[in-house]
C-alpha cells in the first residue's frame, strides 16, 4: 500500500517535471547574425534633422564626386549590406527578395541581437534627379521598416527608417554604378 | 491509500491530451517567405504588382484574386502567412513562459541571449517552459 503511494506521487511528479537535460548549450548563429553581434557604441540618428541636412546641401550645385558623407561614423558600426530588390521607382519589394526579408527577420529574432536597436539606410546610384533618389530612398527603408514591425512584429521602437539617396555613395567615384544602389540594415545600440 | 493512486491516475487522465499533443517547432521566417516567393512570385507580379507586403496588403490581394491564382500559390499563401505568425508568436511569447524557469535559474545572465542559452541548458525546465522552447525553435 505505501509503495504503491510513493509510486503514484513519484510517477505524478515526473510527469509535471519532465528531466531535460543538455550540456552546456551554445545557440547556432549565421552569418547575418555574427557580423551584427560585435559590441558598438551607440549612435543617435534624427532623421528629420539629416533630411534637412541632405535639403540644404542640395540648394549648393556640385559633383557627387565631390560631395563628403552625410552621416559620421556609420561605416564603424556592425553592419550588413542588403541587395533587396524594388519595383522600378518603387517601393514595392519584389518576390524575388522575399527571403532575403525572412533572413532579416530572423537575424532580428536572434536572442544574441534580440535587444539591438537597427537602422535601416536606403541609398540609389546619383542617376535622374537628386531629391527624387533622397525620397525614394526614404520610401524604400520605411517600407523594410514598415514590413518588418507589421508582417514580422518586430517591436517598432528597434528599428529607425532613413534614405540617404546619393549623399553617401559607397563608390563616389563612380556615382551611377549599381553597387550604389543598396540597402544597409546598421547596429546603433540597444533599447 | 488508494486515494494517491487514484489522483495520480486523474491527474496523467487530465494531462494527457496536452501532451499527447507534441509542440510542433516553429518555421523560420526565412523559409516560409522562400516558400511564398517561389510558389506566388508569378501570381504576385501578375495579379498584385503595385501591392507591398506588410500590414496584409499582398495577403488580401492574393485572397481577392484567389480564383485565378496558380494552383501552387493557392496553396501555400495562407499556409505561409499562418506560420510567420506561428513563429513571431513562438518567438515573442517564449520568455513569458519561462519566467519561473529563467528567474529561477538563469538569474545571473544579463540578457536575453544568455537567458535562452541558459534555459536551453538547464536539466529541468517546466513543461509549458519546455513546450515553448521547442516551439521557438532554435536550430
Amino acid at each position: 500500500m505505501r509503495h504503491l503511494r510513493l509510486g503514484s506521487l513519484l510517477a505524478a511528479s515526473i510527469l509535471f517535471f519532465p528531466l531535460s537535460s543538455a550540456a552546456q548549450v551554445k545557440l547556432p548563429a549565421d552569418d547575418f547574425v555574427e557580423a551584427l553581434r560585435a559590441p558598438a557604441a551607440p549612435l543617435e540618428i534624427d532623421v528629420k534633422e539629416i533630411h534637412e541636412q541632405a535639403l540644404e546641401r542640395m540648394k549648393k550645385p556640385g559633383k557627387p564626386q565631390d560631395r563628403p558623407p552625410l552621416v559620421d561614423n556609420l561605416d564603424k558600426l556592425p553592419q550588413l549590406t542588403l541587395d533587396i530588390q524594388f519595383n522600378s521607382d518603387s517601393a514595392v519589394v519584389r518576390p524575388e527578395s522575399y527571403k532575403l526579408l525572412g533572413r532579416v527577420a530572423d537575424a532580428l529574432y536572434h536572442p544574441h541581437l534580440q535587444d539591438r536597436k537597427f537602422l535601416i539606410v536606403g541609398h540609389i546610384e546619383a542617376a535622374g534627379r537628386r531629391q527624387n533618389n533622397l525620397d525614394l530612398s526614404q520610401k524604400r527603408a520605411s517600407a523594410i521598416r514598415e514590413i518588418l514591425v507589421t508582417t514580422f512584429r518586430v517591436s517598432p521602437q528597434r528599428l529607425v527608417a532613413l534614405g540617404l539617396g546619393e549623399e553617401q555613395l559607397q563608390d563616389r567615384a563612380r556615382p551611377n554604378a549599381p553597387a550604389n544602389r543598396r540597402m544597409q540594415l546598421i547596429v546603433i545600440g540597444k533599447r | 491509500m488508494q486515494l494517491a493512486s487514484v489522483i495520480a491516475v486523474l491527474i496523467l487522465a487530465a494531462t494527457w491530451p496536452a501532451r499527447a499533443q507534441q509542440p510542433a517547432p516553429s518555421t523560420s521566417f526565412t523559409e516560409s517567405l522562400d516558400m511564398l516567393g517561389a510558389a506566388c512570385g508569378k501570381d504576385i507580379d501578375t495579379h498584385c504588382a503595385g501591392v507591398n507586403l506588410g500590414s496584409n496588403r499582398l495577403k488580401n490581394c492574393l485572397s481577392r484574386n484567389q480564383a485565378t491564382l496558380s494552383v501552387a500559390c493557392r496553396d501555400t499563401y495562407g499556409k505561409v502567412f499562418t506560420l510567420i505568425d506561428k513563429r513571431a508568436q513562438a518567438r515573442n511569447g517564449l520568455l513569458k513562459h519561462c519566467e519561473a524557469d529563467a528567474k529561477k535559474l538563469c538569474a545571473a545572465q544579463k540578457d536575453d541571449g544568455g537567458i535562452i542559452e541558459c534555459l536551453l541548458s538547464a536539466k529541468r525546465v517546466g513543461w509549458r517552459c519546455s513546450q515553448a522552447i521547442t516551439e521557438a525553435n532554435f536550430r
